[in-house]
């Protein structure tokens, strides 16, 4: 019975996110009294807040996305849950008002949810029409009690404090005080908020610096949501140092967060933005940036004021994925002894010696990577195999573009390498029994190209994983391209890159993914059949299930236009953006 | 009874039911368990307005997949095939074992590829292990001696047996070994200087890309004398002299008896002779043999039912098609995997032992477990939906209809009422769901001592 009872307990709560989710429809008026941070403590660490509950509901609700999810079995299964049904029903005939009314009114002030490692606890703060909030309230203590009572028992406790009527129903304990209604489960954090909320505390969040120049930014944009996040009690609580200790074992995470991390550590907090729209889905963090801050092991990072930051897309046909970066990898791999830990150097010394010696002699680190301009692009498109053999498995294309600062020292020495290496494949392959690849030396719209072509295998025999390549690698200008294929290496060498990107004078791109839907969607399309028999194996289902729920992943894809990741800076500010694009409805 | 008493002539003979030995569902569900990997209740009761010989001769001769099924293993196999991985080989045989309409096929063709057993763990390739299994799928319930002709020049099995490259010089004895050993006479049948004379047959027989190749240069074109030939043989000659060794048909037949009928006692050459004498008639046809055993009176005696251990792979099959369930394939192949029991990845060339070899402490706890891991996954489903809704789609809405019904479609031995009783207390005092309280039942059904007899 007390299984039943927590299970009431948290279906209500799911019922109350559910109908946040799906059922509000009315765009509510916000309030603007007080500000949630005044009824926080300063050690609040992350505060998370939906400004405008009912419109961002209303927006996702109508987004043709969110109808192909209510299409999913999944999410009919939850919806029409028979116990959330009747709890819905109960609660309207109780409240004598529609979910949708009461959720309007009682959100209309806002959604707030809230961390803080001093209490380690956290809590959820509905904001809106103290009526409509108690009236919700009192109707499911009246619920959970009238179900518990079959059972003779009553699992709601009650008592009041500083005034106020509060609640405690398995963990989760609430109370509803000047139109804000306080969950939690971590009791001595909730009793503090409740102090503010009865005006007994002098101190807040709202009090704190950092908060105030947060707030005074966050002011100024018209977002949907916002984050706010206190640096310097992640600093503090010793989360940096963890981190720093995490990138020293991780080569290719400090090469992703190295530098940014080094800003962190220097900025007083971070300021996310949430905008949703019809057509499009956008989160930004921004903190503060401080060149001079940049310690030296980690300029390879964001370089100095005078470089120019990671280059500008190629505009490349059926292009799946861009990486565009800046990173000085020669830096990066000689400045290893001061970034990374001992074993991992031990694999760095091993790992030098090794290419070392394929690079005939040269340094790795010195000769090689440091002969590259630290402006990298990593490219993948879509391929056709015209006349070629198809493999079963159809994997995309994809090519790192570098600039060479000493051209001319540089490609004989990269042309041969790479022979070297074909050769070194071709005799690992042949005493395994696989396809062997034959070389060309091309010409191609003013770029060279050493191209590679697996021969064709033999009649009857599937063709191999191995036919999605055909390594390349091609010189124009100062620009070196290695390529999986010898399609996209033409691609990029016809499509003539520019010298490095100046995204604007006033930011620097620093990193940035960009993914296309619609050519990952032909993408994933042409190995359909992979993941039809992937499906069949996985769920036991027959063909036609599998083949519904494969196309409805792909139709949802096609809904979509673009997602990207970027980071960039200004003179004092840092910025992480992801956005997912929709297509015109 | 003692096998020593068995009469041949009665243990073959069509079985006609009688009053004391009724056709009932008892005998039509081990008809479907040994045939193939179970059924559910209502082509079980369909059987009932057959005669026995009847559906067993439809079952042998008549059964049949659809177009459409046969395009979408193939397209499963050539998907598996892409992965390079030889383990999804064993998920898409195992979903075809579940979702065929000729189970005998599938059944047939696992017994072969226990019988010519060959390890991808050694092989490492996924396209030569499928040929391999196509090729024994193709000659599953027809020609034994096309089959074991197309067996030797097989590339899988050439490479399991270190067979790849074989020059007059240094003939390689394993594949001749094995020929007679473990494919076509038995152990005493044949001598070392034997097996060295047949393995210079197969000099110059090699693989190269994958493909079955005759070297001539290395084709030693001298005398071989071997059981009691003498001549420059072929490697074609050499398997067709060794299946016309009086012995062949005995060997073969006996390990029929012993995969459908009963792993113990050891099937005698008295017991066996009718069988061998049909193979033998009908030119090592084995379907007729099949169905003679399948439609026998020893096949629905007492000595024959509920007398064989479930194979891991027959237990979790039959459980499967029974409820008409379907779970995910890979989960189900790993489960097989911890059980010693992953098709295409038989332990050594002598394939699986069988029999009691399936059970020990471990190997019970491991398949208790396999069933528990199934019936949790949230993938699994019944007639494509919750136990509950199935069983109550099937009339069954208490516990102990559904306990009732379990023991009677799946169960070949009776369960005491007093286990019935304290299973079905149990799953009900232990949860408040009928979900739950269903899986419970089934899964300690399918942990008792007696289910894992077949």
């Amino acid at each position: 019975m007390k299984k039943l009872i927590y299970s009431t307990l948290f279906l209500a709560l799911i019922g109350i996110s559910c109908c946040f989710l799906v059922n509000s429809n009315s765009r509510a008026q916000q309030a603007t009294d007080t500000d949630v941070a005044e009824l926080l403590p300063e050690s609040t660490l992350l505060v998370v807040g939906i400004t405008d509950p009912a419109n961002l509901i209303e927006t996702i609700d109508n987004h043709p996305l969110f109808q192909q999810v209510k299409q999913h079995p999944g999410y009919q299964q939850v919806i029409n849950n028979p116990q959330l049904l009747q709890l819905e029903n109960f609660i309207e005939t109780q409240l004598q008002m529609e979910w949708e009314e009461a959720l309007a009114k009682g959100t209309q002030g806002g959604v707030y949810a809230m961390f803080d490692p001093q209490f380690q606890g956290g809590a959820v703060l509905l904001h809106g029409n103290n009526d409509t909030l108690t009236q919700v309230q009192d109707t499911i203590v009246g619920f959970v009690r009238s179900v518990a009572a079959l059972a003779g028992q009553d699992p709601v406790k009650d008592g009041v404090y500083m005034g106020i009527q509060a609640y405690q129903i398995g963990e989760a304990r609430f109370a509803t005080h000047k139109g804000w209604t306080v969950i939690t489960s971590n009791a001595e954090y909730g009793r503090q908020i409740l102090n503010r909320l009865a005006g007994t505390a002098t101190t807040s969040l709202a009090d704190s610096d950092a908060y105030k120049k947060a707030k005074a930014t966050r002011d100024k944009s018209k977002s949907d949501g916002w984050v706010f996040a206190d640096t310097a009690t992640l600093q503090n609580d010793g989360q940096f140092a963890q981190a720093e200790l995490a990138l020293q074992a991780n080569m290719l995470a400090e090469l992703l967060f190295g530098g940014t991390l080094s800003q962190l550590k220097h900025t007083p907090y971070l300021l996310g933005s949430l905008d949703v729209e019809a057509s499009h889905l956008k989160l930004e963090i921004n903190s503060e940036f401080d060149d001079k801050q940049i310690p030296e092991n980690r300029r390879y990072y964001f370089g100095s004021a005078d470089d120019s930051g990671a280059p500008a897309s190629l505009d490349l046909p059926n292009q799946v994925m861009a990486i565009n970066t800046y990173r000085d990898l020669g830096q990066w791999w000689l400045l290893a002894p001061d970034l990374f830990n001992d074993e991992v150097n031990e694999g760095i010394a091993e790992a030098d010696a090794t290419l070392s010696t394929f690079f005939g002699g040269k340094d790795f680190g010195l000769d090689i990577l440091a002969s590259l301009e630290p402006e990298i692009q990593i490219v993948s498109t879509t391929q056709s195999f015209d006349g070629n053999p198809e493999p079963e498995i159809k994997i995309p294309s994809f090519a790192l573009v570098a600039t060479l600062k000493d051209p001319e020292t540089m490609v004989p020495e990269l042309k041969r390498t790479f022979i070297s290496a074909i050769g070194f494949i071709n005799i690992a392959g042949a005493m395994d029994g696989q396809p062997q690849l034959d070389i060309n030396l091309e010409q191609v719209d003013g770029a060279n190209l050493i191209a590679t072509k697996y021969l064709k295998p033999l009649e009857g025999e599937p063709v191999a994983v191995q036919y999605n390549f055909s390594p390349t690698i091609a010189f124009f200008g100062d620009k070196v391209v290695f390529s999986s294929t010898r399609d996209l290496a033409v691609a990029v060498s016809k499509s003539k890159p520019a010298a490095a990107a100046k995204t604007s004078n006033e930011r620097k791109t620093n990193f940035e993914v960009l993914l296309h839907a619609e050519p990952i969607r032909q993408a994933l399309e042409s190995n359909r059949e992979q993941f039809i028999v992937q499906t069949m194996l996985d769920d036991g289902s027959t063909r036609e299930q599998a083949e519904a729920q494969v196309d409805l992943i792909l139709e949802g894809i096609s809904l979509a236009k673009q997602f990207f990741v970027r980071l960039d800076h200004a003179e004092n500010n840092l910025k992480l953006t992801f956005e997912l694009q929709f297509k015109d409805q | 009874m003692s096998q020593q008493i068995i009469d041949a002539a009665w243990a073959w003979k069509p079985f006609k039911p009688s009053e004391d030995r009724p056709w009932n569902l008892g005998r039509i569900a081990h008809l479907y368990r040994r045939l193939g990997f179970g059924s559910d209740w209502e082509t079980l009761n369909a059987g009932l307005d057959s005669h026995p010989a009847d559906l067993v001769d439809q079952l042998v001769f008549e059964s049949t997949e659809s177009d459409s099924f046969q395009i979408e293993m193939k397209a499963m196999s050539r998907a598996m095939v892409a992965t390079g991985n030889p383990r999804g080989l064993a998920s898409a045989w195992l979903y075809r074992m579940i979702n065929t309409t000729n189970q005998l096929q599938e059944k047939a063709t696992l017994f072969w590829h226990g019988h010519f057993a060959t390890g991808a763990q050694k092989v490492q390739d996924a396209f030569m292990m499928q040929q391999q299994n196509e090729l024994l799928r193709r000659f599953a319930l027809g020609d034994f001696t096309a089959m074991v002709q197309g067996i030797s020049k097989d590339p899988a099995m050439l490479m399991y047996l270190d067979s790849a490259t074989n020059r007059k010089t240094h003939p390689n004895e394993n594949y001749a070994r094995e020929l007679m050993e473990l494919f076509c006479l038995g152990e005493g049948n044949y001598t070392e200087q034997d097996i060295r004379e047949l393995a210079k047959c197969f000099t110059g027989w090699e693989v190269r890309n994958r493909r079955f190749r005759f070297n001539k240069y290395q084709y030693d074109t001298g005398t071989k004398s071997f059981l009691g030939t003498s001549g420059t043989l072929t490697g074609e000659e050499a398997v067709t002299h060794v299946l016309s060794q009086p012995t062949a048909p005995v060997f073969i037949a006996k390990k029929l008896v012993r995969f459908f009928v009963m792993d113990e006692p050891q099937p005698t050459d008295d017991l066996v002779a009718p069988l061998a004498q049909q193979l033998r008639d009908d030119g090592f046809n084995v379907a007729n043999t099949i169905k003679t055993i399948l439609s026998s009176n020893l096949f629905f005696s007492d000595l024959a039912m509920g007398k064989k251990v479930r194979s891991p792979v027959e237990l979790i099959t039959t459980l499967l098609r029974s409820l008409n369930g379907s779970t995910s394939m890979d989960l189900i192949a790993s489960g097989l995997h911890d059980l010693g029991h992953s098709v295409f990845f038989p332990p050594s060339v002598k394939g699986w032992d069988g029999g009691r070899t399936w059970i020990n402490s471990s190997t019970l706890l491991g398949r208790a477990n396999l069933v528990h891991r199934v019936l949790k996954s949230e993938k699994t489903q019944f007639g494509g939906t919750t136990l509950t809704e199935f069983t109550n789609a099937q009339g069954l809405t208490t516990l102990a209809a559904v306990a009732d019904r379990v023991i009677e479609q799946m169960f070949a031995i009776p369960i005491g009422d007093d286990i019935r009783d304290e299973i079905i207390r149990a799953s009900s005092e232990q949860f408040s769901q009928r979900e739950e309280q269903l899986r419970s039942l089934i899964h300690t059904f399918t942990s008792l001592p007696q289910f894992q007899l077949a």
